[in-house]
């Protein structure tokens, strides 16, 4: 027993993503339309991206932290009923996470590689004479 | 989209372009020889296929070979084609921009012009992006998408921000709408 318990160590030693914490991905649901003007401030830090769309109001739909082992998948759903997969799946020498995503309704499939702090969105799915834009930030995990 | 030119498809005549429209290659041969909107389309996907190895051939002969240079250099002259197509309508805001169609070649040849592999319906970009900042410095994104695939009908766009910490996959999946400023 001991021999497999000190050989298990030395496995989460020789492979750090084995032993990793769950990785922290931030999921932001918005609602881009023309229906109105503004921005919701709660997207403050994308709203120098946002406006380079032609949409006139950006509201937060919804948002959720996922942490996720790598391996695992994580789902969100839409406003529209279908869902965003996240899969990460490693994570490289030099920190930047590589994550399956799929959403269903577009047919979209991509592996991104994320590092720290990165944000890829996700723009297209039709929803209420709008788009709905989707979010996904690599947060650093939040101190217990 | 349409998605049909005469009597052959887009996907059909981009194959055709790269050698691989197999037992139909004769059939497209005949159209592009008789049709000349038809020829004038495989005529342009062989050119851009023709620039983009171009480029990079230019790039990897370069000595001393610095791959960061060397994207650099690639991403450079990107930049200067794109002032001269339609995304560089898009914001100054957004940097660098890819377009594709799952059914187009133009988006593969890219790709595989960029030393990148391709599929059918997959897309692989290069994994090492860098954006030019003022001067001569560059800056790695902060993302970067390592193969996308769309529907059938779908088009996408990838945008990096000037900052390289943002990255926007837009997705037209054939409804008609486009909120990209093309």
């Amino acid at each position: 027993m001991r021999f497999v318990l000190t050989a298990i160590a030395y496995l989460l030693l020789a492979f750090p993503a084995f032993a990793a914490e769950p990785v922290t991905l931030g999921v932001k649901i918005i609602y881009a339309h023309n229906k109105a003007t503004g921005i919701d401030p709660k997207l403050k830090k994308l709203a120098k991206d946002l406006s380079s769309l032609k949409f006139t109001a950006y509201e937060l739909k919804d948002e959720a932290q996922l942490a996720l082992e790598l391996g695992a998948t994580g789902r969100v759903q839409l406003p529209t009923k279908e869902w965003l997969l996240v899969k990460p799946r490693d994570i490289d020498q030099h920190g930047k996470l590589r994550v399956d995503l799929e959403v269903e309704k577009i047919k979209l499939k991509t592996t991104s590689i994320i590092a720290k702090d990165g944000t890829l969105a996700i723009g297209g799915p039709a929803y209420q004479d709008g788009t709905l834009i989707l979010a996904i930030t690599r947060e650093a995990p939040k101190p217990d | 989209m349409t998605g049909k030119r005469a009597n052959v498809s887009d996907e059909l005549l981009y194959a055709w372009v790269d050698g691989e429209a197999g037992a139909r290659a004769t059939e497209v041969r005949d159209l592009v020889e008789n049709d000349p909107t038809v020829a004038g389309k495989a005529e342009a996907l062989r050119k851009l296929g023709r620039d983009m190895n171009a480029m990079v051939d230019a790039e990897l002969d370069a000595e001393p070979v610095d791959a960061l240079a060397a994207l650099a250099g690639i991403r450079k002259r990107i930049a200067v084609r794109k002032e001269r197509t339609l995304s560089a309508r898009l914001g100054a805001w957004w940097d660098d921009v890819l377009l594709f169609h799952r059914k187009a070649l133009a988006g593969v040849a890219l790709a595989a012009g960029l030393g990148a592999l391709s599929a059918p319906g997959v897309v692989y970009l290069m994994r090492d992006r860098v954006l030019p900042q003022q001067g001569n410095g560059v800056v790695a994104t902060s993302v970067t998408v390592e193969s996308l695939e769309v529907g059938e009908d779908g088009k996408a766009t990838v945008l990096h921000d000037d900052s390289g910490n943002t990255t926007l996959i837009w997705v037209d999946s054939g409804s008609g709408s486009q909120p990209l400023e093309f």
